[in-house]
């Protein structure tokens, strides 16, 4: 039965190929901004949740006046160094709450005299005490990272495994690639042991002036695992309140911070959303009354030939639904399109980190927003379908005279 | 088998003032009838005959088809027997513009438990009975006023209806069309005890037909022969 009712419905759709198409692209318009917003949404979601993630610290101590600074760092990896005494580290893991905490020191590559690239930022980690990148290098290189060797973000796909880098005169073998986070921190920087940085200020001695800038004994942050009984914000307060100059910040909030500035950035885009949707759903909506009421006549003789009312309600739907359908097809695909076009200027201009979706979730995505489009149309020609088929069959014959 | 009891039907004007379209008939017809109601425009034959056929619910009476009160039934099931027992010509051009010849000829299957494909022969067979075989993928607007008609007598014979309502037939036909249109209706009715309920204003047409009543302001009343 539906096949014929659909057959009815597109027959309808093919001969009236202005309306149907008018239709489509009010549903595409939707489509597409829904599609394209989402996507966006996405996958500043899912590079914030992988991104801290890999990181794996619920805090993260850096300089008090450093902390502009360091959720720079974090958020868009602007290379930058900031620096605090190493023996704050003992203080920090000696804190209430603290199950486990890791230092790291931030090197820029300044100049092109000391190293082969520049401003680069490279990330110095304590291989006994890491979390950050240890677990990649228990599962995927399997071994520690020796001190002649680096760890490239996945970003820096320029550098491949197995080449050489020169790191303030000192040469570093590539020895694996992160995984894709979408924070530019993880992904655009260069990760060394403490025994890599040994290396490069034993060389400071043979004439190497750029290692001698490298700061002795400091450290320009302590990542941090709070034990599961204590909240993040409360052991943040602890350190904060015990240890004087420094700044312990909680790498949840930073996500919500994020979250926020998204939200506030996309706002209007999403405000434009709505508009859209709302005058989507009127036009289908109008465009459909008219439908109904050019053909009066047509539904009485539906009905005089044997339709039931939901013979003739389905029609209506199915009209809608088809062409809503067809509308979000084309839109996803428009959205989609723009995005992969233009992502990088995109991102550039929101400043914040984003991770394209996995072919997964991109289907997701593109599911929900053809349920949504569907859903529009529908929506849209219920009240007209309604009345399609309330009716009377005699009246709708007279109605169509 | 067309049990037609103190039948009326009123009309509310925009004014508030009514009208009696439909004013106490009644009247009964066996299985295999064939008859006309003749009447001037207004008279409310086509109102009537709409009663009948389930179209529009009266303001009083009782339409009973086979012993079942037509309007006791569920609006499924009325549907149900107009897709099953009934089939109408209307006297306005009654085709799906956007379907095609075939299509607006198979339109009750659409609605039915009956199979497209099963009655697509037969869809060819009435279109060539009614000339019509070779505009099967016309669509209604490639086609004159006559030959629409002949479609839609041809669609109001395909689900092989017990009861056809027609509404000015051969309206836009010519002389010999019309005549092998009333042809075709006296077939079905000898051949399959098809029941037809005529509306007309042409009284040559009303005589080739078995009884005739004539509607005059509402009322029915039977044309008696003339001796």
């Amino acid at each position: 039965m539906e096949l014929k009712i659909l057959r009815l419905a597109n027959q309808n759709l093919k001969r009236k190929k202005f309306r149907s198409l008018a239709i489509i692209l009010a549903v595409l318009v939707v489509a597409a901004t829904l599609f394209s917003i989402t996507t966006i949404m996405d996958s500043v979601e899912q590079s914030l949740e992988r991104g801290t993630a890999r990181l794996g610290a619920d805090l993260m101590v850096v300089p008090r006046e450093a902390e502009t600074e360091a959720k720079s760092a974090l958020l868009a990896g602007k290379p930058s160094t900031f620096y605090m005494d190493a023996d704050l580290f003992d203080k920090v893991q000696a804190i209430r709450g603290v199950r486990a905490a890791s230092p790291q020191t931030f090197l820029t590559t300044s100049s092109y005299s000391c190293c082969d690239v520049s401003g680069m930022l490279l990330i110095a980690f304590d291989q006994k005490r890491d979390f950050t990148i240890k677990p990649w290098l228990t599962t995927t290189l399997q071994r520690p990272l020796k001190p002649d060797e680096v760890i490239m973000g996945r970003a820096l796909t320029a550098y491949m495994v197995g080449s050489v880098l020169t790191f303030y005169k000192t040469p570093f073998t590539v020895a694996g690639m992160l995984e894709e986070t979408g924070m530019d921190f993880i992904d655009n920087s260069v990760f060394m042991t403490y025994e890599g940085v040994d290396r490069i200020l034993a060389r400071a001695g043979k004439g190497n002036v750029a290692a001698a800038d490298l700061p002795p004994d400091k450290i320009s942050t302590i990542l941090v695992q709070v034990d599961p009984e204590y909240a993040p914000s409360r052991v943040a307060l602890f350190i904060e309140a015990e240890i004087d100059g420094v700044k312990a910040i909680v790498t949840d909030r930073i996500i919500a911070s994020v979250r926020k500035q998204l939200f506030v950035l996309l706002r209007s885009i999403l405000s434009v959303s709505v508009i859209l949707w709302v005058m989507a759903l009127l036009l289908i909506g109008v465009v459909f009354s008219m439908i109904v009421n050019e053909r009066r006549r047509e539904i009485g003789i539906f009905r005089a030939m044997g339709a039931r009312r939901g013979h003739v309600f389905r029609l209506i739907i199915l009209e809608a639904t088809v062409l809503s359908f067809i509308g979000g097809i084309l839109g996803v695909a428009v959205g989609g399109g723009v995005l992969a076009m233009f992502r990088d200027a995109i991102y550039a201009s929101l400043d914040i980190p984003h991770l394209w979706p996995s072919t997964g979730r991109l289907a997701l995505l593109v599911g929900v927003c053809l349920v949504l489009s569907v859903l529009t149309g529908m929506i849209a020609a219920l009240l007209p379908a309604l009345r399609a088929a309330f009716l009377e069959p005699y009246e709708a014959i007279r109605g169509g005279e | 088998m067309i049990e037609v009891e103190h039948l009326q039907k009123i009309y509310t004007l925009e004014g508030g003032e009514k009208v009696t379209a439909v004013d106490d008939v009644s009247f009964a017809i066996e299985r295999g009838a064939f008859l006309s109601i003749l009447g001037h425009s207004g008279s409310g034959k086509t109102t009537l005959l709409n009663l009948i056929g389930g179209l529009t619910r009266p303001n009083g009476g009782t339409v009973r088809i086979d012993g079942q009160d037509i309007w006791q039934l569920a609006d499924d099931e009325l549907s149900r027997l107009r897709n099953e027992k009934m089939n109408f010509i209307f006297q306005f051009a009654s085709l799906i513009p956007t379907l095609n010849v075939i299509d607006n000829v198979l339109l009750p299957s659409a609605f039915g438990s009956a199979k497209r494909r099963d009655l697509v022969e037969r869809a060819r067979e009435l279109l060539a009975m009614m000339n019509m075989a070779e505009k099967e993928h016309a669509y209604p607007a490639q086609l004159s006023g006559g030959q629409q008609r002949r479609v839609a007598i041809a669609r109001a014979f395909i689900n092989d209806p017990a009861i056809v309502l027609a509404d000015e037939p051969t309206g836009d036909l010519d002389e010999e069309t019309e005549q092998e249109v009333i042809d075709l209706f006296r077939k079905f009715n000898r051949e399959r005890q098809t029941t037809f309920l005529i509306v007309t204003h042409s009284s040559d047409l009303a005589a080739q037909t078995d009884r005739q009543f004539r509607m005059t302001a509402g009322r029915l009343a039977p044309v008696e022969p003339s001796t």
